[in-house]
């Protein structure tokens, strides 16, 4: 089975009341002609006649081999295999997580286990957040941060019921935390399905730009334990000195490293595409770099108490 | 050919154009599993698939993800994506026995001594008698239950589940279970039968066993993918497991595997096994592959044979019929089909 024959799955997390089921009902309302499994915590909540919808307990398992923060869904692992012994395809699968989840687990068993990667693939990661009261949730909830950071897509729900004052300071705070995902303002979840859906975020092959928005110090708040940094060079990496750097990184800090993705210059003939949920890694060759065109390596980190000096030095010790 | 190893006759095909997802054979017939809700009944006193009389059953809404020979006897229980348990008898309409609105029944087991049979829903096992479907027991786990076997005297049945397995008397009887405790996800389970040795299947490809009787732990590891068929030989001395590019044998002679190698034998060109079946009379493996080939092999002399070349998608369920002179077998495309065999 080649890479085009796997199915995208799309996890949708948002702390209580952001508006998951809602985001939920508009996919399989809108969802014209596609066949989409949908794999939810809160069995019922949907209005949608599906014989599709499937309820999942959330259970978290550690992976017993050694690696210290490896934690999978057992039960994804069950249903997806057991979604693949349907007959006929389906077009998407998504995964509802409930509002307390950590997303890594999630994310993980989609890097960790190999009947889950040969049949489906990660797509991305969207986060639905409620514009009214997602600073209190942040003030309160270590989940709500994390499911921010996770995010390759936020969508800033409710954005009617606050003024435009609060929205600006809303948004730059989730931009501080997560500054790789698009922010897409929604009321009642009214989004374009083609900015969430089948958007190839864990595609090495699709990934061509990593556009993190511009921060000042000052943009984060002073007891915010989770930001986001990015790093940029014009002059090639080293390969195996960037594998090394990374890997050891990683090993030592993945813990609170949630997220990092990167597009990088090795000098080759293709853009090198790179990402890692906490210490799982992933990447690969991705799009060729056209001729004449100007070069550059971007890095991004999403990450608790991240020292930024020390990712700068050691980014700088890979160049060539 | 050797004579050691079976001959084999050319595949029959009894194409379904759905994915098989079980197969077991009850007496003279055999009840093939498919992913769009049917179970196919083959009668396979024709010894030859193109003259077998067919019986398509419509069982379930969605897949039929499990499947058992009803203890009942002249027939099969299955399990199903619309939460369905079903009884299935040949010339006879399907008929519910329970319904569970939402879950799946992934599980369901039977006792070969003919008394009770059990199934799962989530995180609880259902123990019911064969005679009238009266529930014995519901029995709660700590999380969901992967796979259960029953002892092989039927008295006792194990759930396989995180962190370990539970073993449960299979009656009525108020009772705490006797937990095995071994840390990650066990995804299957088998019971030895000579009742010895429980072993597991796990999340991160390897087998744990346990030996009963010192709570001695078996640890076995090097496989590539969850090893999660099993098939006892007659002689109960090999375990037969799926899950490496050979079909690895364990021995279960005299004190166990510990500290001993696995046998191998029929390798297939680094493509994984993906089931095995044990022969009925004889010590000799079936093993399906990934790539849609299926290997006879002789466990003493290692010799083996083709009995199903390569081509198309992997081997999902294969089951011998009782006298071992056929062999069937189905794919995740659909291909379903006998092999003779004398």
């Amino acid at each position: 089975m080649t890479s085009v024959d796997k199915i995208p799955v799309t996890v949708l997390t948002g702390y209580l009341g952001a508006g998951k089921t809602t985001l939920l009902n508009r996919i399989l309302s809108e969802s014209h002609g596609k066949k989409y499994a949908v794999i939810v915590n809160e069995f019922g909540e949907i209005g949608i006649d599906n014989e599709l919808v499937v309820n999942a307990d959330e259970e978290v398992f550690e992976m017993n081999n050694g690696c210290i923060c490896c934690t999978v869904r057992g039960d994804l692992i069950r249903i997806l295999e057991g979604l693949m012994k349907r007959k006929g395809r389906f077009d998407s699968i998504i995964v509802e997580t409930t509002g307390l989840a950590d997303p890594a687990p999630v994310a993980q068993t989609f890097f960790v286990d190999d009947d889950v990667r040969a049949r489906t693939k990660l797509d991305s990661i969207v986060t639905v957040v409620d514009a009214r009261y997602v600073l209190e949730r942040l003030a309160d909830s270590h989940e709500a941060e994390e499911q921010i950071a996770f995010a390759d897509v936020l969508l800033l729900n409710k954005v009617d019921l606050v003024s435009p004052e609060q929205l600006a300071v809303v948004e730059r705070r989730l931009r501080s935390i997560n500054s790789h995902a698009p922010v897409h303002g929604t009321i009642q979840c009214g989004v374009d399905l083609g900015q969430i859906l089948d958007r190839g975020a864990f595609d090495l092959k699709r990934i061509l730009e990593i556009e993190p928005q511009l921060l000042s110090e000052t943009d984060h708040e002073h007891d915010q334990r989770i930001v986001s940094t990015s790093l940029t060079a014009d002059r090639p990496l080293n390969a195996g000195k960037f594998e090394e750097w990374i890997r050891k990184l990683l090993r030592e800090k993945g813990r609170d490293i949630l997220r990092s993705k990167g597009i990088l210059d090795f000098g080759g003939t293709h853009r090198h595409v790179y990402q890692a949920v906490h210490m799982l890694i992933d990447g690969g060759a991705g799009q060729a770099w056209r001729p004449n065109e100007r070069r550059s390596s971007k890095l991004v980190f999403i990450g608790r108490d991240l020292e930024v000096a020390a990712l700068r030095a050691g980014f700088d010790g890979c160049l060539t | 050919m050797t004579a050691s190893v079976i001959a084999t006759a050319a595949p029959q095909s009894l194409a379904a154009d759905a994915p098989a997802t079980a197969i077991i054979v009850q007496g003279q017939c055999a009840a093939v599993a498919l992913g769009d809700g049917r179970v196919r009944l083959v009668d396979l006193r024709a010894g030859d698939a193109a003259t077998a009389a067919v019986e398509d059953m419509p069982a379930h809404g969605g897949a039929v993800l499990s499947l058992a020979a009803d203890p009942a006897g002249r027939g099969f229980l299955s399990g199903g994506d619309d939460g369905r348990l079903v009884r299935l008898r040949p010339g006879a309409a399907p008929v519910e026995i329970a319904f569970f609105p939402g879950r799946w029944i992934e599980t369901v087991v039977a006792e070969p001594g003919a008394a009770t049979y059990a199934f799962v829903v989530g995180r609880q096992l259902h123990v019911r008698a064969a005679r009238d479907d009266a529930p014995l027991a519901v029995l709660d786990h700590p999380t969901t239950v992967a796979g259960v076997a029953f002892h092989p005297k039927g008295k006792r049945i194990a759930a396989g589940h995180y962190k370990g397995v539970s073993l449960w008397w299979a009656n009525g009887n108020p009772q705490t279970p006797t937990r095995l405790e071994w840390n990650g996800s066990h995804v299957a389970v088998t019971w030895s039968p000579n009742g010895k040795y429980i072993v597991t299947g796990t999340q991160e490809n390897t087998l744990h066993g346990w030996r009963l009787v010192d709570r001695a732990d078996l640890q076995m590891h090097g496989y590539p993918a969850k090893p999660r068929s099993f098939a006892w030989t007659p002689s109960g001395n090999w375990l037969a497991t799926s899950g490496a590019e050979t079909i690895v044998c364990w021995p279960f002679a005299g004190d166990g595997p510990m500290g001993k190698e696995p046998r191998e034998i029929g390798w297939s060109d680094s493509l994984l096994v993906t089931r095995v079946a044990a022969h009925p009379k004889r010590e000799i493996i079936a093993g399906g592959f990934a790539n849609g080939a299926i290997l006879l092999a002789d466990i003493a002399s290692r010799d083996e044979v083709t009995a199903r070349s390569a081509g198309g998608s992997a081997v999902t369920a294969l089951a011998w019929g009782a006298s071992g002179t056929q062999l069937l077998f189905g794919t995740e495309a659909g291909a379903i089909g006998v092999i003779g065999a004398r």
